[in-house]
């Protein structure tokens, strides 16, 4: 990856506020950037849900409670979600159904949650594993899943990368996609 | 021969091109249905493009797009047509890049279950090569037998079996295109850095020219379960649905039929052996559009707690695929989950007859339209708990102007897509101008009814397209779909893939003003594009 493709540009303060909302008919959570993920998950497991994310694999360890998912939810989605499945382990499910987002210049980006879309480019792709160069979420919708539910799983073969090296002309791309959302 | 078609004739001159006038034809239009009206009315090939080109490599592509760049002339690429959203609408001074040329197989990789094929390579045929290797894509859509892998990734397209194996973005782990500058390159699925694939799914030809793909792969299936429920009403249906997904089932084919669509399906208008019946279902072109003046009172009385009962209720069929007796244990822990909500098995047959005649359906909207009608389908979405009313809310604003029935064949966990089938007849009343020619009255009363339905859906809280895409014919509504956020976003990653926006230019999003569109009409729109 290019240096100027993985730019981190800011940080999610964390934050305590409880503000998550549970839709439990569509099993999703919006949930405000701030929030780390253990404290999500301490608040889903209460309702009988998770986020079902591996939070040791998901970030740093937090630096005062030495507990894992001590990482902001917006830091997260910018590292590209780590300790989340694979989202080809279940082709009908995903991860991240809404956002609202803040663009680099200053714009905000609403996606409403739903389950897919074929409207054009998915923006979501904007905000996920882009170190916020591209838009920083303020608030996710969720996939969340009652603790006892049955995880199908269908996993690549071993082998596949899910995760190469961004070539250079990918990062001319971004670049160019950076500098063309921050000059609006 | 036109200039622009000269000038690339003359730059490649071992590139196959066309100005043949029957090619210009084919080529002015994909399978929207209100192009269909046009065509009734004798208006055939009215955005005929200057030419068309067959690349057959991507370095060809590559050069061709480089030299539009430099002469400032828009390309449209095109797969095989099947599109329902005038997502190709060339004009005099276009050219259409036909990608049907380009249908190798590059890499089948069977360890990792991966194959990078061609973007012109057509879907059946893929399919059955790979089932003869044992693998299947999984992806069947309803177009199969006429769209391209190209076609489908830019249009985000989603197959009958989608509750198992997802959508074309769920497949897809690579892509090669072509910008607009020229530039070929490959686009990698990523998990931890940036992932440029999903700008690209949907882009619908204004972002980059697909050329290939590398995608996931599965074994074929090796058993099958089948089964049929019917349910008191749809909402009923739906419930249970959202259980089994909720659940972790995950059924290849989940159908819920509305109790008209279920009616038809148990009825059966389709031969054994695979033939449509034809016309329209069981009725006469002249009956039918009698009592399509009146769509509001029929509409009522079906969709109603009488209609339901009278009609037999809802149907759901189920299909569960995969290996040894796992189909079979899942099917039974989807039938027990159904009868604690009111299902009634109704055996396998509903499922079994669906699967036999699973691309019928598409055969059946040209006697349509040769009885004087129209018909048309709207793919809407959202969460479960929004479904309701998205329901609700689409089906009255189309139902003031078509007669409308639905039926539900993507569920996911968070939610589900509405596929509403409409038909309609020439608008009549004091508002329709005087002098009007039927098919202008039908136009009229299309127009009416895209719109009522596309208002509702946003004001449910819906999305406008769950896997048709958006075309010339949703674009005047994107802002309503993203926020004016969301379409300067889409408008700025037009420039950053595609500088001098050469690329299918006023597909997606409504041109920047000064514009031809207006808000929410379509005859305004398509014929102030045309030139």
């Amino acid at each position: 990856m290019s240096s100027t493709a993985t730019t981190r540009t800011a940080t999610t303060t964390p934050s305590t506020a409880d503000s998550i909302e549970i839709d439990p008919q569509s099993l999703l959570v919006s949930v405000p950037a701030g929030k780390t993920l253990d404290a999500l998950e301490t608040a889903l497991a209460a309702r009988g849900f998770t986020l079902g994310v591996a939070l040791d694999l998901a970030g740093p360890r937090d630096a005062a409670t030495g507990s894992a998912g001590g990482i902001t939810i917006g830091d997260w989605l910018a590292n590209g979600a780590p300790g989340a499945a694979s989202v080809f382990a279940d082709p009908a499910d995903h991860l991240l159904a809404g956002l609202e987002a803040t663009l680099p210049d200053g714009q905000r980006l609403e996606i409403r949650p739903g389950p897919r879309r074929a409207v054009g480019p998915d923006l979501t792709a904007l905000a996920i594993g882009t170190q916020r160069r591209l838009a920083s979420v303020e608030l996710a919708w969720l996939r969340i899943h009652r603790r006892d539910a049955r995880r199908p799983a269908m996993p690549l073969p071993e082998g596949v990368d899910l995760d190469p090296p961004v070539s250079a002309e990918e990062a001319r791309l971004v670049d160019a996609i950076a500098r063309e959302l921050a000059k609006r | 021969m036109p200039e622009s078609l000269e000038s690339l004739a003359r730059a490649f001159p071992d590139v196959r091109t066309s100005e043949d006038a029957a090619d210009r034809v084919a080529y002015s239009r994909d399978l929207w249905p209100r192009h269909h009206l046009a065509v009734r009315a004798g208006n055939v090939g009215e955005h005929r493009p200057a030419g068309i080109v067959w690349p057959t490599t991507t370095d060809e592509v590559s050069r061709i797009v480089r030299w539009a760049h430099d002469t400032g002339t828009p390309i449209v690429p095109f797969g095989a047509g099947s599109g329902v959203c005038a997502g190709v609408l060339p004009q005099k001074d276009i050219i259409v890049l036909d990608l049907k040329k380009m249908t190798k197989w590059r890499a089948l990789d069977e360890r990792a279950r991966t194959l990078d094929v061609e973007a012109g390579q057509m879907g059946l045929p893929l399919e059955e090569d790979l089932n003869r290797r044992g693998f299947t894509l999984g992806h069947f859509p309803s177009s199969i037998l006429c769209s391209t892998v190209g076609g489908w990734v830019a249009a985000r397209s989603a197959g009958q079996c989608s509750g198992m194996y997802g959508k074309i973005e769920d497949m897809v782990l690579a892509l090669e295109c072509v910008t607009g500058t020229g530039e070929i390159v490959n686009l990698r699925h990523r998990t931890s850095g940036p992932n440029l694939i999903p700008l690209v799914i949907g882009s619908e030809g204004t972002l980059a020219i697909v050329t290939s793909a590398t995608l996931r792969l599965h074994e074929a299936p090796k058993t099958r379960a089948f089964a049929g429920f019917s349910f008191p009403t749809t909402e009923h249906g739906w419930e249970a649905m959202r259980a089994m997904f909720q659940a972790g089932l995950r059924p290849a084919v989940s159908r819920l039929y509305d109790p008209f669509d279920a009616m038809l399906a148990r009825r059966g208008s389709v031969k054994k052996d695979g033939a449509d019946s034809g016309g329209t279902p069981g009725l006469g072109a002249a009956a039918l559009r009698s009592v399509l003046r009146r769509p509001g009172a029929i509409n009522e009385l079906l969709d109603g707690a009488f209609g339901s009962k009278m009609l037999g209720g809802s149907l759901v069929v189920l299909i569960f695929e995969g290996d040894g007796d796992g189909p079979q244990r899942d099917m039974e822990q989807a039938r027990a989950l159904f009868e604690t909500m009111r299902a009634k098995y109704e055996g396998e047959g509903p499922a079994r007859k669906w699967l036999l005649h699973r691309y019928s359906v598409s055969y059946r909207q040209a006697p349509v339209f040769a009885a004087g009608l129209f018909s048309d389908t709207m793919e809407v979405a959202a969460p479960w708990s929004k479904l309701r009313a998205l329901y609700d809310g689409v089906r009255r604003a189309l139902g003031e102007h078509v007669f409308v029935m639905a039926h539900l064949s993507h569920a996911y966990p968070d939610g589900c897509c509405i596929y509403f089938s409409f038909a309609g007849t020439a608008a009549k009343g004091k508002d329709v101008p005087k002098g009007a020619g039927w098919d202008e009255r039908s136009e009229i009363t299309y127009d009416r009814a895209w719109k009522a339905a596309m208002a509702a859906a946003i004001e449910a809280g819906g999305t406008l397209a769950h896997h048709h895409g958006v075309g010339r014919s949703k674009a005047p509504r994107m802002a309503h779909e993203l926020g004016a956020g969301g379409v300067d976003v889409v408008r700025a990653l037009m420039r950053a893939f595609d500088p001098k926006g050469i690329l299918n230019p006023g597909n997606l999003l409504p041109p920047p003003s000064p514009a031809p569109y207006i808000d929410d009409a379509h005859p305004t729109q398509i014929r102030e594009v045309s030139t």
